[in-house]
């Protein structure tokens, strides 16, 4: 096969392959490696599978085989879901590229049709069975990517004994390079089997949901290669098609009267509009952006002091900002800063873009530094507004800024 | 049940309302809740506007004295846009049939309003 799989393979650093979702790639330095595994533990009512499908897409299209254990819901429906977030598993199963292992048809009795099925699910011997033969027999035809859903349930149905069972499957993993995904949903467990789960996996990325009432859940990846990792919190929304993605519902971009700000928003946005009177804004401008894997929502202020009581009410509950200055007039500059105060964003994450550098007598970044007195902490990036290269740069760099609160 | 869903359930109802196309909770800066619009609606740049209006007209009204707003209605060619406060924090949106007298529909959302003020804040 002519595709991705091959030029992966090619790479020195192959080891860790992408899980295809670009913020846990992020985040995991690259990928889940090879020959390891994943735990995505998700808070009750967060909703786990999808991530976990877009997971085996990803790597079902750069030709790994997948596997995929259910107990919880029947081989049928996981494909349904697969459709109804725009990532169709149907194909690969028909080809055989995903198998599945059906421990949830014989719940009720009912004979399976898959290729593998595990009848007696509270014991942890004839589960650990099966799953070991399938992983050992696909890894012949491939790169096995094995999903495990759900492992909350097999506690429930056979105890914890059925971790025991997961270090073996993980040196068959070791021997064939495969990648085990397990899902797992937090009900409130007893202290000893949270900390037996924890120490299990190598890897692990965490789904919450936060008392929020706009973007409340978040993903968290709280340990890579062994090593528990802190401070890191995306905010995620899911998509049609495409499924979990990171989302930032709002970026200020903010400035002085015609410093650029409506400019820079419709540069970085797929889509956007703006209520402009005149020439100038006199309301809001929005857009949709995407970039690494983020949806972001951009609002770009009026810049006039006239317009500074809707600044105060438009503000709030911004995660970063874009402050957007003309780089030709600092004397502009005191204004610049007053505006991110009356907006309430000083002390968040926020980068400062030292527009207009195509114009004459544009000051340096250097120079915009000094001249405004900001710190060297915060990145000021030189942008023309029509020039996308440039202003993604300073997008690239408040993303850094709020990945790693 | 979260709170998004209580509020979406809220939403349901009023457009069981004659005359309710759609509605949306936004909060008043201008982030969406949840929304009942039809899919070719862009529910987040419908919530930020939304918000931004309001707020203009609060500022407008304040400034000429005139205590705080109540509500904003937008007649249309096509529709009416009414925008109500709904607590604090919140505002709820609702699309009616431009013909369709707005006595029931204040009413309700109204009502709908109060609910969505105790869930939110």
């Amino acid at each position: 096969m002519i595709d991705d799989a091959s030029f992966e393979s090619s790479h020195a650093s192959s080891y860790r392959v992408p899980s295809g979702v670009p913020i846990v790639d992020s985040l995991l330095d690259g990928g889940i490696a090879r020959g390891s595994s994943v735990l995505l533990r998700g808070h009750p009512l967060v909703d786990i599978s999808t991530m976990a499908i877009q997971f085996l897409y990803h790597r079902l299209k750069n030709g790994d085989i997948g596997l995929y254990f259910v107990n919880n819901k029947s081989p049928a429906s996981v494909v349904e879901d697969s459709v109804s977030i725009g990532l169709s598993l149907d194909e690969f199963r028909s080809r055989e590229r995903l198998i599945f292992v059906d421990a949830y048809s014989g719940l009720f009795g009912m004979k399976s049709e898959e290729k593998y099925s595990v009848d007696t699910l509270s014991d942890p011997a004839s589960i650990s069975r099966v799953v070991s033969q399938a992983l050992s027999e696909c890894s012949k035809k491939g790169k096995v990517f094995l999903i495990y859903e759900a492992l909350n349930t097999s506690i429930d149905q056979c105890g914890e004994g059925i971790l025991a069972e997961i270090s073996h499957w993980s040196k068959i993993a070791l021997a064939f390079d495969s990648v085990l995904c397990f899902l797992y949903t937090d009900w409130g467990y007893a202290a000893n089997i949270s900390r037996t789960i924890t120490n299990l996996f190598p890897n692990i990325v965490d789904l919450k949901t936060l008392e929020r009432i706009v973007a409340s859940q978040v993903l968290t990846v709280s340990k890579v290669e062994g090593k528990p990792v802190t401070k890191n919190m995306i905010p995620i929304k899911k998509v049609i098609p495409g499924g979990i993605v990171g989302y930032i519902p709002k970026i200020l971009v903010t400035g002085p009267f015609h410093a650029g700000k409506t400019t820079i928003v419709h540069t970085l946005s797929s889509r956007a509009v703006s209520v402009q009177r005149m020439g100038t804004t006199v309301s809001l401008d929005f857009g949709h952006a995407e970039h690494r894997g983020f949806k972001l929502d951009l609002f770009g202020t009026v810049g006039q002091q006239r317009f500074d009581p809707i600044l105060e009410q438009l503000g709030g509950e911004a995660l970063g900002a874009i402050l957007v200055v003309d780089s030709t007039k600092p004397e502009e500059f005191p204004r610049a800063k007053e505006m991110m105060h009356k907006a309430g964003v000083y002390g968040l994450p926020y980068v400062i873009a030292a527009n207009k550098q195509d114009m004459p007598g544009a000051l340096s970044v250097e120079e915009v530094r000094k001249r405004m007195s900001i710190s060297d902490d915060v990145v000021i990036v030189g942008t023309i507004g029509s020039d996308k290269p440039s202003v993604l740069k300073a997008l690239d760099a408040l993303i850094d800024r709020l990945v790693l609160i | 049940m979260s709170v998004k869903n209580l509020i979406e359930e809220i939403l349901r109802e009023l457009k069981s309302i004659g005359g309710v196309e759609a509605s949306a909770v936004v909060t008043r800066d201008g982030l969406l809740v949840a929304s009942d619009t039809p899919a070719d609606v862009d529910a987040e740049t419908f919530a930020a506007m939304s918000a931004s209006m309001v707020g203009s007209a609060e500022t407008a009204v304040s400034e000429v004295k005139g205590g705080s707003a109540v509500r904003v209605i937008v007649e249309s060619e096509n529709l009416k846009m009414i925008a109500l406060g709904a607590g604090p924090k919140v505002l709820l949106v609702v699309l009616a049939k431009r013909d369709v007298p707005l006595g029931l529909i204040l009413v309700k959302m109204g009502d709908a309003a109060r609910k969505i003020s105790g869930l939110v804040d």
